[in-house]
C-alpha cells in the first residue's frame, strides 16, 4: 500500500511538474530529454518499490499470438478505412534519423510507463481501487492533461472531445490494465506500440471525423478485450465446455457487425444516410424531432429531379431540407432549384444550383431523431 | 486454436499487410489525401490572432476598414479588406507561433477566395473585377522552434486603379483566405 502510494504521489508530482514547470520553460529538447528522462527515473522508483514477485503468465504463447492476431486485424481494417474516408498526411517528419527521435520521444516512454503499471499491479494484485486509480492516472497522462481544459469551453467541443479522445483514452487504460493484469507488461506494451506507433511510420493515416475516431476508440480495446478474455478463460479457468462458451467471441461477432454497420450508416459511408430533423418547416410532411433517410445522389440523378421532390441540399454552413418547387435556370443556363419547406408561407430566399443538392429523401423515421435534436438545442 | 495455425494465421494477416504497402505504394498517387493530421496536442501551430494588426493608407483620405477571421483549425486564415477609394491599401500582419513542443516547418501556402484569380507561384489574387489586388509575404520556409517560434504573415491589399483617371470612391472589397500547412521541421 505505501510502496503504491509512493509511486502514486511521484507520477501526480511529475504531472504538475511537467504542467507548471517544464513545459512552460520550453526546453529545446523537451520530447527528445526530458521527458523520457523523468519517466526512466519514475520507473526506477516503481522498479524499486515493486515487489519481487512475478506476475504468472498461463499460455503465455498463445495469449501473445492471439493478441498479435487481434492488433494486426486491427491494423488492416484501420487503414482499410482510409480507402473510405480518405487519407491525412502526418505533421510528422519522415527521414530516419526523424522517425527514430519520434519513435523515442512518443512510442519510448510507452516501455517506462508500462513497467511502473506492472509495478503498481504487483504491490496489490488483489485491490480493485488500484486497479480502477492507476487506470485513471495513465488515462490522464496520456490525454495531455495539461489540454484537457481548452476542449471544454463550450458543449459541442467538449462532447465530440469526451466521444473522441477521452472515452476512448480511458478504454485503452482500462484495456491495457487488464492485459498486464493477465499477462505482464509485454501485452500492453505490444498494444500500445501497434496503436501508437503508425503516425510516427507512415506518411498517411485514415482521414476519420471525430464520430470515426470515437468508434475505432471504443470498439477496438473492447473486441481486443473480451478476444484476450477468451484466450485467458480458456487457459486459466477450470469451467465446463459450456460456461467456456459463454465467452467465446464469435458470439460476439453479430454484435460488432451490426455496430459496424449501423455506424457506417450514420456516418454516410453508404448511398443511403439518415439526418435528424432539427426545425418544424415540412410540418406535416414530416416534423422536428423525425428523422428523413437521404438517398445520396450522383451528377446524373441530380439532373433527374422534378418538381415535388424532397432534396436535401447546402446553404452557406448549414444543411437544409426542403421540397422543389420550380426549377429554372440562371443567366449561364444552368438548372436551380427553388426549394420551399411546406410548412412556410414563402419559398427560400436563394435558388439551389444542382452542385449544392446532396440527396433526395427516400422515407421518413418518425421521433428517432429526438436525441440529435436535444443535443443540438444543448449545444447552440 | 493449435500454436502452429495460429503462427500461420498471424504470418497470413503480415502478407496481407505487406500487399497493402505494396499496393499503397503503387496507387499511393491517386489515393484521396487531404490535409494534415493534427493528431496530438504536442503539436500547436496557428495564427496568433490576438497578436494581427493592420495599417492602412490612403490617396484620397479616404479610410480603407479591414477584418480578419482565423478558423478553427488555427492555420486558415479569412482577410476582408473594404477599400474606398483607388489608392487605397490595407497592410495586415498576422504571426504564425509555435507553442506545442515539436519544431514546424512551412510546407505550402494556399491562397483561395470567391471572385479571387489566384497566382500561387507569386503568392498574388486579385478581383475578377480587377480593383483589388492582394500580395502575401511567406512566413518563410525555416523551422519554427517549438521554443515560442513566431513568423509573421504579411499581407497587402490594394485598391488598383483599373480606369485609368477614375478617382472617385466608389468601394469595393473582397475576402482572401490564406491557408499554411506545417510539418514537424
Amino acid at each position: 500500500m505505501k510502496k503504491n502510494a509512493i509511486i502514486y504521489i511521484s507520477i501526480i508530482l511529475y504531472m504538475i511538474l511537467n504542467t507548471f514547470v517544464l513545459i512552460p520553460m520550453r526546453f529545446e529538447y523537451y520530447n527528445e530529454i526530458v521527458n523520457p528522462l523523468m519517466w526512466i527515473i519514475l520507473c526506477a522508483l516503481a522498479v524499486f518499490l515493486s515487489k519481487d514477485s512475478t506476475i504468472r503468465v498461463k499460455g503465455e504463447q498463445d495469449k501473445t499470438q492471439s493478441l498479435l492476431i487481434a492488433l494486426i486485424i486491427y491494423i488492416i481494417i484501420y487503414f482499410l478505412l482510409g480507402l473510405l474516408f480518405g487519407f491525412q498526411k502526418t505533421i510528422y517528419a519522415k527521414d530516419i534519423f526523424s522517425v527514430i527521435k519520434n519513435l523515442w520521444s512518443f512510442a519510448g516512454i510507452i516501455f517506462f510507463q508500462e513497467f511502473i503499471r506492472e509495478a503498481l499491479i504487483k504491490n496489490e494484485k488483489k485491490s480493485i481501487i488500484n486497479y480502477i486509480f492507476m487506470t485513471l492516472l495513465f488515462a490522464i497522462i496520456n490525454l495531455s492533461y495539461d489540454d484537457i481544459g481548452s476542449n471544454y469551453l463550450n458543449i459541442k467541443d467538449g462532447f465530440t472531445y469526451t466521444s473522441a479522445i477521452l472515452i476512448p483514452t480511458i478504454l485503452e487504460s482500462a484495456l491495457c490494465t487488464y492485459l498486464v493484469y493477465i499477462g505482464g507488461r509485454k501485452f500492453s506494451i505490444v498494444y500500445r506500440l501497434f496503436v501508437t506507433v503508425p503516425p510516427y511510420v507512415v506518411p498517411i493515416i485514415p482521414s476519420l471525423d471525430w464520430f470515426g475516431q470515437a468508434l475505432v476508440g471504443v470498439i477496438l480495446p473492447l473486441a481486443v478485450y473480451v478476444y484476450m478474455n477468451y484466450v485467458h478463460v480458456n487457459k486459466v479457468e477450470r469451467l465446463s465446455k459450456r460456461e467456456k462458451n459463454k465467452y467465446n467471441p464469435v458470439v460476439y461477432v453479430p454484435v460488432f457487425v451490426l455496430i459496424a454497420m449501423l455506424a457506417g450508416f450514420v456516418m454516410g459511408v453508404f448511398k443511403y444516410q439518415p439526418i435528424a430533423i432539427l426545425s418544424g418547416s415540412m410540418s406535416p410532411t414530416f416534423n422536428r424531432g423525425d428523422a428523413v433517410v437521404i438517398n445520396k445522389l450522383t451528377e446524373e440523378e441530380k439532373e433527374k429531379l422534378e418538381k415535388g421532390d424532397i432534396v436535401q441540399y447546402i446553404s452557406g454552413s448549414k444543411y437544409v431540407v426542403h421540397r422543389i418547387i420550380e426549377i429554372t435556370n440562371d443567366e449561364n443556363g444552368n438548372k436551380l432549384f427553388v426549394t420551399k419547406g411546406d410548412h412556410n408561407n414563402t419559398k427560400d430566399a436563394d435558388p439551389v444550383a444542382v452542385k449544392d443538392v446532396i440527396g433526395k429523401v427516400s422515407f421518413v423515421i418518425p421521433y428517432i431523431g429526438y436525441p440529435s435534436v436535444w443535443l443540438s438545442g444543448a449545444i447552440s | 486454436m493449435e500454436t502452429k495455425h495460429k503462427n500461420m494465421l498471424i504470418i497470413s494477416l503480415l502478407a496481407i499487410v505487406l500487399v497493402m504497402a505494396v499496393g499503397y505504394a503503387a496507387f499511393a498517387q491517386s489515393l484521396k489525401i487531404s490535409g494534415t493530421a493534427n493528431i496530438t496536442s504536442k503539436w500547436e501551430v496557428h495564427f496568433d490572432e490576438n497578436s494581427a494588426s493592420y495599417q492602412t493608407s490612403s490617396l484620397m483620405g479616404t479610410t480603407p476598414t479591414a477584418t480578419v477571421t482565423v478558423g478553427k483549425d488555427g492555420l486558415t486564415a479569412e482577410f476582408e479588406a473594404e477599400l474606398i477609394s483607388p489608392g487605397d491599401t490595407v497592410t495586415y500582419t498576422i504571426p504564425v507561433v509555435n507553442t506545442g513542443t515539436i519544431n514546424a516547418k512551412l510546407t505550402s501556402i494556399n491562397l483561395s477566395g470567391e471572385n479571387l484569380q489566384v497566382n500561387q507561384q507569386n503568392l498574388t489574387a486579385t478581383s475578377t473585377d480587377g480593383n483589388i489586388k492582394y500580395t502575401v509575404t511567406s512566413p518563410g520556409t525555416g523551422v519554427l522552434q517549438n521554443t515560442n517560434g513566431k513568423a509573421n504573415v504579411i499581407i497587402k491589399s490594394e485598391f488598383v486603379n483599373k480606369t485609368s483617371g477614375n478617382t472617385n470612391a466608389y468601394g469595393s472589397q473582397a475576402k482572401l483566405t490564406v491557408s499554411l500547412t506545417y510539418a514537424q521541421g
